[in-house]
C-alpha cells in the first residue's frame, strides 16, 4: 500500500468502530427486508498482503456469486456481497417464501433477489458508517451507493479485480469483512468493503482529526 | 461469450494428476519434469514460458504492465516478471533458445467499474515483451469478461484453461 495511506493501529481501531456502526445499520435493514432475525457482524478489518486478501473467499478455485456496488462520495471504493450457490439461492427461497432448496439455479428472479438484498444491505451499511465518520464539526462524510451488479465466477478472479485499484498503489490492501447470521444460524455469505487508494488517504486524514470517542479534534 | 483472440484452440483434454503448486498474485514459480503449476486469473495475465526439450518451465502471475522501477515483487509487473522468469528457468536448466510461451487472462471483469483497461494493458505488455525477447507464442486465451483457471503441465507444455460455464480448453 502507498505509505501515505497506511493507518496507525489507533486509526484502524476507529475505522473498525465505523465498520461496526455500518454492520449494525445493515443488520437492522436486513432484518426488516427478510422479516427474520438477522445479525451482520464485522469479522475483521484487515490490512494484509494482496495475495492473502484475494483468498478470503476461497483458496481452491471455488465458483461464487457476487453482488458488487460502488461506494461514491467523500470516500470511494467497492462493496462486495459474496456467497456460494447454495447460500445465495437460499436467500431467494427465503424472500419468495419457498421451501429451502426450491431455487436450484441463477435465473432472473434469483439474481434480482440477490441484487435487491445487496442494495438494501450496502445502502444501510454506508448510512451507518457515515454517521460514525466526520470530516469536521457538523460535517458527516457523504457516502453514496451505486446500483449493484451481479457476477458468478471464480472467487479469486473476482477479488483480484475488486482489489485491483489498491494493487496498483502497493502490495498491501485494506478491507473490512463481515459475516452473517440468519435466524440464529451462520450463513456462508461474506460482505467486503474495499476503499480505493485515494479514500485510504482521506480516511487517514478523517481518522486523525477524530479522537477515540469519535469526536472531532481541532 | 466471445473472446477477441484469433488463436482460440479447439482441443479439450483433462489435466493429469500431478504434484502441483499454486501461483498467487505477483508470484513466479518454476519447476522441472512432471509437475503442475496452477493459478486463477481475472484482469491479471498468467504467463507460461517453457523449454520442452529439457522439461523446464515457469508461470508468472502478472498483475500490472510496468514496474516503473519497482523491484520488490518482480512477478507483479510484466517487464520484471519476464526477466525474472527467464532467469529462474535458466537456473533450473532451461535453454533460452528453446523457449516457447503461452499466456492467458487480461479479462475486463467489471466492465463498467474500476481501471477498465488494466487487462488489455497487461496483454499488450506481455505480447511486446515476448516479441522483443524473441520467444514464440504457442497459444493464448485472453480478454473477455470472465475469470480463468490456468493449469500448466511443465513436462508437456500443455496449458488447460477453465472458464465458468464452458468446457476446458487446451492451449
Amino acid at each position: 500500500m502507498n505509505s501515505a495511506a497506511r493507518l496507525t493501529s489507533s486509526q484502524l481501531q476507529r475505522l473498525t468502530d465505523a465498520f461496526h456502526a455500518g454492520a449494525a445499520a445493515a443488520s437492522s435493514a436486513m432484518q426488516g427486508w427478510l422479516n427474520v432475525p438477522a445479525v451482520i457482524s464485522i469479522d475483521s478489518a484487515d490490512e494484509c498482503p494482496l495475495d492473502l486478501a484475494t483468498a478470503v473467499l476461497s483458496q481452491s478455485g471455488d465458483i461464487v456469486g457476487m453482488c458488487l456496488m460502488q461506494m461514491e462520495g467523500t470516500l470511494t471504493g467497492q462493496m462486495v456481497l459474496a456467497f456460494d450457490d447454495l447460500s445465495g439461492l437460499s436467500l431467494s427461497d427465503l424472500l419468495l417464501g419457498q421451501t429451502p432448496g426450491t431455487a436450484t439455479e441463477w435465473g432472473e428472479i434469483e439474481v434480482s433477489s440477490a441484487l435487491e438484498s445487496m442494495n438494501i444491505l450496502g445502502s444501510a451499511y454506508l448510512n451507518g458508517m457515515s454517521e460514525n465518520l466526520s470530516e469536521g464539526p457538523g460535517e458527516p462524510v457523504n457516502l453514496i451507493p451505486s446500483p449493484p451488479l451481479f457476477f458468478r465466477d471464480f472467487a479469486e478472479s473476482l477479488l483480484q479485480t475488486a482489489f485491483m485499484e489498491q494493487a496498483i498503489a502497493g502490495s498491501r490492501v485494506l478491507f473490512a469483512r463481515a459475516q452473517f447470521e440468519l435466524q440464529g444460524r451462520p450463513l456462508n455469505w461474506t460482505f467486503l468493503l474495499i476503499p480505493d487508494p485515494p479514500s485510504l488517504i482521506k480516511l487517514s486524514q478523517i481518522l486523525s482529526s477524530q479522537n477515540a470517542a469519535g469526536e472531532i479534534t481541532t | 461469450m466471445t473472446f477477441p483472440d484469433k488463436l482460440i484452440p479447439e482441443k479439450v483434454t483433462q489435466p493429469r494428476q500431478l504434484p502441483e503448486r499454486k501461483v498467487g498474485m505477483g508470484e513466479i514459480e518454476v519447476a522441472r519434469g512432471a509437475f503442475m503449476l496452477r493459478t486463477l486469473l481475472g484482469s491479471c495475465v498468467g504467463l507460461v514460458v517453457y523449454d520442452l526439450k529439457n522439461q523446464v518451465g515457469g508461470l508468472a502471475h502478472i498483475v500490472l504492465p510496468t514496474s516503473n522501477g519497482q523491484t520488490s515483487l518482480p512477478g507483479k509487473y510484466a517487464d520484471t516478471a519476464l526477466a525474472e522468469l527467464l532467469k529462474q528457468i535458466r537456473e533450473l536448466g532451461g535453454r533460452e533458445r528453446q523457449l516457447s510461451a503461452k499466456f492467458a487472462g487480461g479479462a475486463n471483469m467489471f466492465a463498467t467499474t474500476g481501471p477498465a483497461s488494466i487487462g488489455d494493458q497487461n496483454i499488450s505488455a506481455v505480447e511486446q515483451l515476448l516479441k522483443s525477447a524473441g520467444i514464440p507464442v504457442m497459444g493464448r486465451h485472453c480478454g473477455g469478461k470472465s475469470g480463468r483457471r490456468l493449469a500448466f503441465e511443465v513436462d508437456t507444455g500443455r496449458v488447460a484453461i477453465d472458464v465458468v460455464g464452458s468446457p476446458t480448453i487446451e492451449l
